[in-house]
């Protein structure tokens, strides 16, 4: 049996350190930026971990919308408020919840100044505001234009446009949808969308057709993804994949106009996903350290940058890891434990971490990939690269069973943030 | 901050002072490992709508249920592909834990 470097270390920093530690505990202050499933699940942890400390997480909007499951919406699976969720329960436990607009991150003073000039101060920081789009990567995208050609990467209204759309597409339309070249948040969303979507037109719209216009040449699970549209919707996805121009150049939303290097399509409902990068309060503030993507530790997730600051999520340079809710709650509890172990004097050792992203091809058929990962010590680092997600050619059960555990899973990473 | 190896031999050295136990340590690395389980198993792994709990039960059932697990077999989804990444020891130590979470 081999015995743990940590708990030795953390037995012996108790026995040493214990008042510092009741102190340093008792007047801690952690301000968290972004109540997504980074942050969310960052203030619950915290909490959980530690009824003294005090936890303060600024967030812009009154109500969430999860990204996962935001397929299912555009499917007709379910509607927008299925993916809906409101900060009251992490309130009644004792969390500060500031709904605002952040405008700047003072890394140095650990400080975040809201738009109105006010600002909130803590002992440790930790920023989960996710992405930004990159809106000059496409000739005539913009945020203007993306209210006709929605990208509904951003889970809530950009979800109903899109729906409405589809919705008040007449049967026979061509969608297109054009996917950024990575790394972007949710590397399989964009395949269940053409999934969910032609799941609704199978149904209603029949004789419509997706267009997948992709900077990308291989992609998450794709052959899963392909094989699922092959048997479930044939003849219906065509994807021009990158090394044959399928990277959308510019748009026209007036004209509902696509172009890539090779063609000019005309669509009826276009959802162009933006290429993306770390939210702009990151970058601002430096943060990136010029690579448009937030380094961190890979224990921890220390920004590289500054300390006490600690950056989960889409926006963070987490190795292999993916930009995915799951990975960003698991960071968020991960990373709890170091900052609650920092303020109690103790060190974190490396331990594993996981992911597992679940799609859905149709309302019962899902699969996943599911992935270990090592924590340093250059980096987060894949485990085991073969064999990650479900086999090809397994029968229907197998797929019932992943789909019913993706709604499971929902309901609990939902409820371990809002519930 | 200490070379790694002169922080080892400074805690083996307190370890063998103190005494301390094994299975404490083997418990809190299980309590670490297992923040991974619980966006689908649960927190603590109390159970998740229709993925079933860990805790409540016993160390011996749950060790060799997890082992059993790690082995690619026809009706299992996702967990064979998960714990392939874990070797005994982690297994053990996520038996011990999710053994011990209070009822």
């Amino acid at each position: 049996m081999k015995i743990s470097r940590r708990s030795l270390i953390g037995a012996i920093g108790t026995l040493v350190a214990a008042p510092t530690v009741l102190r340093a505990q008792a007047s801690a202050h952690v301000v968290i930026l972004g109540g997504g499933f980074g942050g969310a699940s960052m203030a619950r942890a915290l909490r959980r971990g530690s009824p003294d400390i005090r936890v303060t997480l600024i967030e812009r909007d009154q109500l969430y919308h999860t990204c996962p499951f935001s397929n299912g919406v555009l499917g007709g699976m379910w509607t927008l408020d299925h993916i809906s969720f409101g900060y009251d329960a992490l309130a009644e436990e004792g969390i500060e919840v500031i709904h605002g607009e952040a405008r700047e991150i003072d890394a140095g003073q650990k400080t975040i100044v809201m738009a109105d000039g006010a600002r909130v101060s803590g002992d440790i920081m930790v920023l989960a505001p996710g992405i930004q789009f990159d809106w000059t990567a496409i000739d005539g995208l913009s945020q203007e234009a993306a209210e006709i050609m929605p990208h509904a990467w951003a889970a809530g209204p950009q979800t109903q446009l899109l729906r409405d759309q589809l919705v008040a597409m007449d049967d026979g339309g061509l969608v297109v949808v054009a996917i950024p070249a990575p790394p972007f948040r949710c590397p399989p969303g964009p395949y269940e969308r053409i999934s969910l979507i032609a799941h609704y037109l199978k149904q209603e719209k029949p004789a419509s057709k997706i267009l997948v216009l992709d900077a990308q040449d291989n992609f998450s699970k794709q052959p899963l993804f392909e094989e699922a549209w092959a048997s479930l919707y044939p003849g219906m996805v065509e994807r021009i994949p990158g090394s044959e121009a399928g990277a959308v150049r510019s748009v026209d939303a007036g004209a509902m106009r696509i172009s890539t290097d090779f063609d000019d399509v005309t669509a009826a409902v276009a959802n162009i996903i933006p290429p993306q990068k770390a939210a702009q309060i990151l970058i601002d503030a430096g943060l990136d350290d010029g690579l448009g993507w937030c380094p961190v530790d890979p224990v921890g997730f220390e920004s590289l940058v500054a300390s006490d600051v600690h950056i989960l999520g889409d926006a963070a340079l987490a190795g292999d890891m993916p930009k995915s809710g799951f990975s960003a709650n698991m960071q968020a509890k991960s990373c709890a434990l170091a900052i609650l172990n920092k303020l109690a004097g103790r060190p974190t050792e490396p331990s594993k971490l996981i992911n597992v992203c679940y799609s859905l091809a149709a309302p019962e058929y899902g699969f996943s990939v599911a992935d270990i990962f090592t924590q340093g010590p250059e980096k987060i680092a894949l485990l085991e690269s073969e064999g990650r997600i479900t086999a090809v050619g397994a029968p229907a059960s197998i797929h019932a069973a992943e789909a019913e555990y993706a709604k499971s899973w929902y309901a609990t990473i939902t409820a371990e943030m809002f519930g | 901050v200490w070379e790694v190896a002169t922080r080892l031999q400074f805690i083996a050295a307190l370890a063998a002072m103190f005494g301390l136990g094994i299975s404490i340590a083997s418990a809190a690395d299980g309590a670490q490992l297992a923040q991974a389980c619980s966006s689908c198993h649960g927190l603590e792994g109390r159970g998740g709508d229709s993925i079933p709990p860990l805790a409540g039960l016993s160390e011996e059932e749950l060790f060799s249920r997890l082992k059993e697990l790690s082995q690619p077999s026809d009706e299992a989804t996702i967990m064979p592909r998960l714990l392939r990444g874990y070797d005994e020891d982690e297994l053990a130590a996520l038996a011990a834990y999710f053994a011990g979470v209070a009822q």
